[in-house]
């Protein structure tokens, strides 16, 4: 496996779309920080049951340092154990799950409608 | 009586250019005008006041200007004049006299842009039998005819029923009293009253010579000249007294139109009040947002591992599954290898594990064949049985369980909901200030104030006048107490010069008295011929059979009777207009002065029954009626039943634009 070759990442990006939708959500009030949205859209994406892309071309700029997005390793720890190919890239996956999870809040944050308790029922329901 | 017969506008209200109504001048007339709110119904109605009186007003009883009154379509083309003329038809002692009255105001010719009432220039134009008269008799002629104090009960509106709740009161206004006057006046009692005060002058004018004579006698002499002073002083205090009745009049008017006022800014204030309530609404579901969207970013800090919970308790339950399965299999499979540890052993002892004999030859080809089943389906169940990966599983299902939610999915739910009534709440709230804000739009905040003290000051000024009168009316009874004294004090003398005069001003004294007995017994009669004729409408007109009539108190305020004969103290809208039309039915009928009657809107408030008894009532109101009724208050195909062949014409006011309307005659 491709993924298991290359070496983990120590920090993680955003594309500039996708920045946009947590800067828009930070300007709206809905997070405090960007990198608190950085980490619901990774759990996001994991909640909707989406996968891990491998090279994924995208112009993703370096944001957050991965031991201030994960300090107790949980969200890597979960990626690991949900997705055993990426268990030596946890962070990698993260930070395409993170763009993943941003689409999905892009999708939901249309005008003023994005609401959390929405977010919230559709993981409910995907793993019921 | 009098009689319309026609009825002349131009540029009056919203009617456009000339306009006219023709009436057939009989007494057995009933006229419809059929008209939408604001097409100008009561415009016909003040275009007919403005014409006689020069004056119309508005809903508040406000006069209103020239220029309010100008049609404004005509006005911006630069017809800046209005007219109305009314011609009518006065029976008097069988004859017949035809009257023209017309009223023109026109902006004076040096003025280009008229915008008071100093710019417009009056032109009366009075014409009894076809003469023109002098102007000055414009008035004198429309006294005689309908004066304005009475005009109330013929030109009829819910002004009326406004006036007439004041009447109910025991401790009536002035301005109630007012209309008392009124009422009196339309039964004739002042034709009683001007000759007492004719008597009174006489009398006065003999008491003087009277004094005269008697203050050439010496012994009468200073008495007399007392009783001359006294006389002299009840004159100037029976001055004093039409002056203050006047003032009273006026403050009471005065006070009226700024009540009127008030009550229509009293919406402003209202909005004024919404407006102040619905910004401290904004602020505070401002206030709870912020700390409600506070919260919702502490719980999105952390909901995270909310969101990521269900999908890893989706994940340990696969696992644990196939972790179960694994201790399954290994399970199995040492249960089977312990078995074919036992088989092999046997086989090799070639002794039974279970009894201990030797095996016989079949049953050890058997065992042999069982041996090899057996590891065979060990050999199937070593992928299954795989204890490294549930050491494994067991790990990660451990650490997958280490990963806690944190707790906030559910608060957070509720912050939202919060945040969405907070956002509905305020959306509301800004509705309302917008439409308070609308209202209050160009409102200077200071009228209501200043209009509040000059109701106060006013309300002072009533008081103190009323108290004026009390002292003066006091003192002139005092006064002629002391003259009557003198008076008797001058007649015990027994001056036989002075015996004709006193003859005369004994006979005058004795007629006074018969004319004040009189003139209160008129005044009994007629109240009680009042409450019998309103009381006697009243059942015609009401649907209410728990009523038996009314009652008339010193005002001519009515009050409804149940069938006791008790007063009903509360009383519908409806029946205050079921009231106040049979006062004035009362009235017309027993008046000495007869007219037209013209309602506006008289349906307003009653149901269908009402409206039909009402119907069937009013041609019996007065000679002539024209109702002017609109669609909301009147269904033509039931509610004109009662009164099928006696309409005289229907007429309907058409209205194309803000500033034109037209009479048609009604197409049915």
């Amino acid at each position: 496996m491709r993924g298991e070759k290359k070496t983990d990442l120590v920090q993680v990006g955003v594309s500039q779309e996708s920045r946009e939708v947590l800067e828009s959500l930070q300007a709206a009030g809905y997070i405090a920080d960007l990198m608190d949205g950085f980490r619901l859209a990774i759990a996001t994406a994991i909640g909707f049951g989406r996968e891990p892309r491998e090279n994924v071309d995208t112009d993703r700029k370096t944001t957050f340092a991965v031991g201030n997005l994960d300090p107790d390793s949980a969200l890597r720890e979960a990626i690991k154990e949900i997705y055993p190919t990426f268990r030596a890239i946890p962070a990698r996956a993260a930070e395409d799950l993170a763009e993943q999870g941003l689409e999905i809040a892009k999708e939901s944050f249309n005008g003023e409608d994005f609401s959390f308790s929405d977010i919230i029922d559709r993981v409910r329901k995907a793993n019921a | 009586m009098m009689l319309l017969k026609r009825l002349e506008l131009e540029n009056f209200g919203p009617y456009y250019g000339a306009h006219h109504i023709d009436f057939k001048g009989t007494s057995d007339e009933l006229v419809l005008i059929h008209g939408e709110n604001m097409a100008g119904k009561t415009s016909l109605l003040n275009a007919i006041r403005w014409c006689l009186y020069g004056e119309a007003k508005d809903r508040s009883g406000q006069a209103m200007s020239t220029l309010s009154l100008i049609n404004q379509d005509s006005f911006s083309e630069g017809a800046k004049r209005l007219s109305v003329a009314v011609d009518v038809i006065l029976l008097k002692d069988g004859e017949e006299t035809s009257i023209r009255l017309r009223r023109q105001r026109q902006a004076k010719a040096d003025v280009a842009d008229p915008s008071a009432e100093k710019d417009f220039t009056e032109y009366l134009e009075p014409v009894v039998a076809g003469n023109i008269l002098p102007k000055d008799q414009f008035d004198d002629i429309v006294n005689s005819m309908l004066p304005p104090r009475i005009s109330r009960f013929f030109l009829f509106d819910g002004e009326l029923l406004k006036e007439y709740e004041e009447l109910v009161h025991e401790d009536s206004s002035t301005h109630a009293r007012q209309v008392q006057r009124a009422i009196e006046m339309i039964l004739g009692v002042p034709a009683a009253q001007n000759g007492k005060e004719d008597l009174a002058e006489l009398h006065g004018e003999l008491s003087r010579a009277y004094n005269k004579e008697a203050k050439k006698h010496k012994v009468l002499a200073a008495t007399a000249e007392k009783a001359e002073s006294l006389r002299d002083e009840v004159d100037e205090l029976s001055k004093e007294q039409s002056r203050l009745i006047d003032s009273q009049e006026k403050t009471s008017a005065e006070l009226r139109a700024v009540k009127d006022e008030l009550a229509k800014h009293e919406h402003l204030a209202d909005s004024a009040r919404a407006l102040s309530q619905a910004e401290e609404k904004i602020l505070s579901l401002k206030e709870e947002r912020a700390l409600k969207e506070i919260q919702r970013r502490e719980f999105a800090r952390e909901l995270w591992r909310d969101v990521l919970e269900p999908r890893l308790k989706h994940e340990v339950l696969k696992l644990e599954k196939e972790r179960d399965e694994i201790a399954s299999a290994l399970h199995e499979r040492n249960a089977l290898e312990r078995e074919l540890a036992g088989l092999e052993t046997s086989l090799e002892k070639n002794q039974c594990s279970s009894c201990g004999q030797p095996i016989p030859e079949d049953l050890r080809l058997k065992q042999q064949n069982l041996i090899q089943e057996t590891k065979v389906t060990i050999a199937d169940l070593d992928s299954a049985a795989d204890q490294e990966r549930q050491d494994a599983l067991g790990t990660t299902i451990k650490r997958m369980r280490e990963i806690a939610p944190a707790g906030v999915a559910e608060a957070m739910v509720v912050v939202e909901q919060d945040l969405t009534a907070n956002s509905i709440e305020s959306h509301k709230a800004k509705r309302k200030m917008e439409d308070a804000e609308s209202d209050l739009r160009g409102f200077d905040k200071k009228v209501v104030p200043e209009f509040e003290a000059k109701r106060d000051r006013l309300t002072k000024l009533l008081g103190e006048i009323e108290k004026s009168i009390e002292d003066v009316e006091g003192q002139i009874e005092t006064k002629r107490s002391d003259l009557k004294q003198s008076e008797r004090a001058m007649n015990e003398k027994d001056e036989p010069s002075l015996r004709h005069l006193k003859i005369q001003k004994d006979l005058l004294e004795g007629l006074m008295e018969v004319y004040d007995m009189s003139i209160n017994e008129l005044i009994a009669d007629l109240r009680g011929r009042v409450e019998a004729q309103a009381s006697s409408i009243f059942r015609e007109l009401t649907t209410d059979e728990s009523y038996s009539g009314l009652r008339i108190n010193q005002h001519y305020g009515l009050t409804i009777l149940d069938k006791q004969g008790n007063a009903v103290p509360v009383r519908s809208a409806g029946a205050e207009q079921i009231v106040a039309l049979s006062l004035i039915g009362s009235l017309n009928k027993l008046a000495t002065l007869r007219g037209p009657v013209i309602m506006d809107t008289p349906f307003g408030r009653l149901d269908r029954q009402h409206r039909q008894n009402i119907m069937r009532f009013v041609p019996t109101l007065a000679d002539q009626v024209a109702l002017l009724v609109h669609s909301g208050e009147i269904d033509p195909d039931r509610d004109l039943e009662p009164v099928i062949g006696k309409i005289s014409a229907e007429l309907e006011i058409h209205h194309s634009e803000s500033s034109r309307s037209e009479i048609r005659p009604r197409v049915q």
